[in-house]
């Protein structure tokens, strides 16, 4: 599985948990093995999270999600790099609401 | 269910989609290559609707008039660079024959296409299609 990130201004949480290519997102479990190979399934057809973002796919096997990842603060939020073949379990999720180093 | 897999697009239905595009391609620049015509003998012979009944109504006239025993008369054709020829029925004929095989060829090689696998990807490619000039 390939795990790409959007960061996305809002107040809410995102946890995850996967166990092959079932990912629940915040409760609620979405079973992303009916993605065959090379076919596309819309951002619209998850219809119980808007976390999804664009086409969710499969590429040589392996599923390509983007997901939104919420941070709260201001400023230039960079997307963090992809999570590739993590292991089954609740996903270390990069955080973007660390406080950044100051200049001085 | 949290999925909605009515909206899933499976790879035979994006292949499907990528088939019916490049069949609509091959038949529009089937259809603008008949329209655009071939040079036959010198002649510029363009083959929109009104450019095909033109040239098969003179050639009907050019067969009744060989049957007939006339094959010296003169007639006017005007061609896609809007150059007069004089053309005897016999020669009429021929350009007609020859326009006739040429979209023949133009549609022989739209469905040659459109059985390839995979689909050419430009469709409009001229080592694709028949020769626009020649004899």
């Amino acid at each position: 599985m390939h795990i790409s990130f959007s960061p996305q201004l809002r107040n809410d949480a995102l946890t995850i948990s996967k166990s092959g290519d079932v990912l629940t997102i915040n409760g609620k479990v979405f079973d992303f093995s009916v993605v065959g190979e090379g076919d596309d399934l819309p951002e619209v057809a998850i219809v119980e999270s808007d976390f999804v973002e664009g086409i969710t796919t499969r590429v040589d096997g392996r599923l390509h999600i983007t997901l939104r990842l919420p941070y709260s603060r201001g400023g230039h939020v960079e997307a963090p790099p992809p999570l590739i073949d993590p292991s089954d379990g609740v996903l270390a999720l990069p955080s973007l609401d660390e406080e950044l180093p100051h200049a001085d | 269910m949290p999925i909605d897999l009515s909206l899933l697009v499976t790879a035979e239905d994006k292949a499907a989609a990528a088939r019916t595009r490049i069949e609509a391609a091959v038949n529009a620049e089937r259809q603008r290559r008949i329209e655009a015509g071939k040079v036959i003998d010198g002649v510029h012979v363009t083959g929109r609707d009104e450019d095909a009944r033109n040239l098969t109504n003179l050639a009907l006239a050019a067969q009744m008039r060989i049957s007939g025993g006339d094959t010296t008369t003169l007639t006017t054709y005007r061609d896609g660079n809007n150059v007069d020829h004089a053309l005897t029925p016999p020669q009429m004929l021929a350009l007609w024959q020859q326009s006739s095989a040429y979209v023949s060829d133009l549609y022989a090689a739209s469905w040659a296409m459109k059985a390839m696998e995979p689909m050419p990807e430009d469709v409009t490619a001229d080592e694709l299609w028949p020769a626009v000039s020649g004899e």
